[in-house]
């Protein structure tokens, strides 16, 4: 309340009216104020009127109202002769508002001019502004905090860039979360997509187990007086230990991600950080995350880089019951989305780091391959050429040999030459001898056998005539007997018997026909059938269709029927015709089932 | 490896009645040394057997085609014309005419070719097994 009255003074200065200027004073959005050389205040503002109604917060009743401070500070100008201020006034204004009140004064000296008489007085006083700080602290404490939270994600991005290894960046990024020079929360809990991307994991968590640790800790950090990335260098070690109650709790965190339902895998979807409470969930999953992690709100921000889904960081005040403002999840997305990049990152450094094992490890084989075949490029250029000159020597010696013998036979035993004539034939017999040896070793691998499935090679001979089929007029039947035993033989030669019989069996069918492919097995022989519905063979030719040069077919030398039966005797087997002239011609080749590897090649 | 195809469908050349020409058989050497033909020449001649020789396909060929030989011993390694390649002329023109492919190689015996062949010998200076198996393939 003010028992101050408003005087209107007129006078001028230069042009100005000063009642003019009183005018002024009035609209400014400052208070303003003048004193006499007593203290007494001479002038205010409108605007300074209307807040002396109101009240300074936390003084007793007579010390609280507006005047009594400005009286206050006026009289202190008086005592000191300096200009006085004071800062950050906690002040509720008459609409009871709080506000924050600064008193700017300054001692003034100025001559008065009486209008009267024009004499010139020298007054002493004190002039004084008021204003509302409130916007402005509030403007200042937004961008402090900007500020600080800026420099949380650069220095937690600074102490990231310093390390690829994804266990290391996991603990920064908890750190960051729960240092209070970072976000400040209690606890942090961080969650993964495994690598097939179908459940979402709890890896790793921060957080004191009960208040009593959590007291400890902070004091403990509050001494040390650590910057965020002294803290994120000296604590990461001691992070992710197996027996902390928090790593307990996270790893009990596993959530498919197919529940759609789950708010973890929702706000994963939405790219959406949020805070949940307990009470606002209904599903028994989503409870059941509170009820494992011990806490009533949570703030949950997803790891999101380039629209790849990472996982999901947790955060709680279950400790201190600090609330979960939205300021702080908001800041916790921030600081997640740039996370998100560095967990991306070290997983593609990951990535990198194994395609470049790859690579090595196929450099290093490339190199021993390479080698090896020189090496055997050279033996076989070596063989060759053993080979080469000892089949060269080869008809020298047979030469001489064979005269050295025939001369033995006309010669007596008493002859004087026989024993010279004699050693020539031996000593050429002997080198016959290293000759065989040396191009035995020499000589080209033997065909190699295999154990193979009939069936198998049924049908990949049948895809190599697949062309020269006419399936309109064609038709392929195929029986083959689901539990053959395997055959050991040359694959390519068994593919080129049958290949023939094939090619026989469809030239013989040249209205169309069916074609019948089985197999079957008969005590230790496998039997392949070949049947055609073509013209058949008539009665005096079937036990010549083997031989050499053989053939009905204008166009062709009779050889492949022979080469067919020749390859099956070879593997110890038979090939059997069956025809009647117009009623088409069945070929059963038959192949023992046990023959062992050692038998070496088939005999060529 | 056998040294002798075994084809026992296949029925022995020659009986006296088949032969071209009465008196003893007809034996074609065909082989690009001159020193292996006069080493033939005359081992097969002490057996009494009638010894031509050629050097190339040409001769060979023409010798065959007039009808007057009962065996061929043939080379494989030939300056001009493979002796595979001679042997499939052989058969083209009578398949009854006993072949013996007699190499310095062992490795044409995986040649589907070669199995045309009545017999397979790799060139020893010991000549018994091929008399042998003249013998037996011209009954003689």
């Amino acid at each position: 309340m003010s028992n101050f009255e408003k005087k209107t003074e007129e006078a001028f200065v230069g042009d100005v009216c000063i009642s003019d200027l009183g005018e002024l004073l009035n609209q400014l959005p400052v208070g303003v104020f003048k004193s006499d050389e007593e203290g007494n205040l001479t002038y205010m503002n409108e605007y300074l009127a209307q807040l002396m109604l109101g009240q300074l917060v936390g003084k007793s009743k007579e010390a609280s109202s507006l005047e009594h401070y400005i009286n206050y500070v006026v009289k202190g100008c008086f005592t000191s002769g300096k200009s006085l201020w004071g800062e950050g006034k906690r002040f509720e204004n008459p609409k009871g508002e709080q506000i924050l009140l600064t008193l700017r004064t300054a001692v003034s000296k100025h001559d008065d001019v009486n209008t009267t008489n024009g004499k010139r007085n020298r007054s002493v006083g004190v002039v004084g502004v008021v204003e509302d700080i409130s916007e402005k602290t509030r403007l200042e404490k937004s961008l402090k905090k900007k500020i600080s939270e800026l420099s949380i994600i650069c220095e937690v991005g600074s102490v990231l860039r310093s390390t690829l290894n994804l266990e290391e960046i996991l603990k920064i990024i908890l750190i960051g979360v729960t240092a209070n020079q970072g976000l400040g929360f209690n606890r942090a809990f961080l969650l993964l997509l495994n690598e097939e991307g179908n459940v979402l994991e709890g890896k790793i968590a921060i957080g004191p187990s009960n208040p009593e640790e959590a007291k400890r800790i902070w004091e403990d950090l509050s001494a040390k007086k650590q910057s965020l990335e002294d803290i994120l260098h000296s604590y990461k070690d001691a992070l992710g230990k197996k027996d902390v109650l928090v790593n307990h709790i996270v790893k009990k965190l596993k959530i498919p991600f197919s529940e759609q339902k789950n708010f973890l895998i929702q706000s994963m979807q939405q790219n959406k950080a949020c805070s949940v409470r307990k009470y606002e969930v209904d599903s028994e999953t989503n409870k059941s995350i509170f009820e494992i992690v011990g806490t009533d709100i949570l703030a949950v921000a997803p790891l999101v880089s380039k629209d790849k889904v990472m996982g999901v960081l947790l955060a709680d005040n279950t400790i201190n019951q600090k609330p979960i403002e939205e300021e702080d999840v908001k800041l916790m997305q921030i600081f997640a989305h740039h996370v998100s990049t560095a967990i991306e990152s070290s997983r593609l450094y990951r990535k990198l780091g194994e395609q470049v094992n790859k690579l090595e490890e196929a450099n290093k084989r490339i190199a021993e391959n390479t080698q090896r075949l020189l090496r055997a490029e050279k033996l076989s250029v070596l063989g060759e050429i053993t080979s080469q000159v000892a089949h060269e020597l080869r008809n020298p010696i047979t030469i001489i040999g064979g005269f050295a013998r025939s001369l033995l036979k006309k010669r007596d035993v008493k002859d004087p030459d026989y024993e010279y004539v004699k050693i020539i034939a031996e000593e050429t017999e002997r080198m016959e001898k290293v000759l065989d040896n040396v191009l035995n070793f020499t000589k080209p691998k033997e065909s190699q056998l295999e154990k193979v499935d009939l069936n198998q090679i049924v049908d990949q001979t049948l895809d190599m005539i697949e062309g020269e089929i006419n399936l309109d007029k064609i038709t392929v039947m195929k029986y083959l007997h689901p539990d053959l035993p395997p055959v050991i033989v040359n694959p390519d030669q068994i593919r080129h018997a049958l290949l023939n019989l094939f090619r026989n069996a469809i030239w013989a069918m040249p209205q169309g026909g069916v074609l019948s492919l089985t197999t079957k097995r008969k005590d230790n022989f496998a039997k392949i059938g070949i049947k055609d519905t073509g013209f058949g063979i008539p009665k005096e030719h079937i036990d010549g269709i083997f031989d050499a040069f053989f053939t009905t077919k204008p166009d062709c030398c009779g050889l492949g029927l022979t080469i067919s039966s020749e390859i099956i005797k070879n593997h110890g087997g038979f090939i059997v015709a069956e025809s009647e002239k117009g009623k088409g011609a069945t070929f059963s080749v038959v192949l023992p089932l046990e023959r062992s590897c050692s038998d070496g090649a088939p005999n060529l | 490896m056998k040294n002798i195809n075994n084809q026992p469908n296949r029925a022995p050349y020659l009986s006296g009645q088949n032969r071209t020409r009465m008196g003893p058989p007809s034996i074609l050497v065909v082989d690009d040394e001159e020193h292996i033909l006069r080493l033939y020449e005359k081992e097969f001649s002490d057996e009494g057997y009638q010894v031509k020789t050629a050097k190339g396909a040409e001769d060979a060929i023409k010798m065959a085609q007039e009808g007057q030989v009962n065996l061929v011993v043939l080379d494989i390694k030939l300056e001009e014309k493979n002796g595979l390649e001679i042997l499939s002329d052989f058969k083209r023109i009578n398949k009854d005419l006993p072949v013996i492919l007699n190499s310095a190689y062992s490795t044409y015996k995986s040649d589907f070719q070669s199995w045309l062949a009545d017999a397979y010998l790799v060139k020893s200076s010991n000549l018994e097994e091929l008399k042998k198996t003249i013998r037996k393939l011209v009954n003689f």
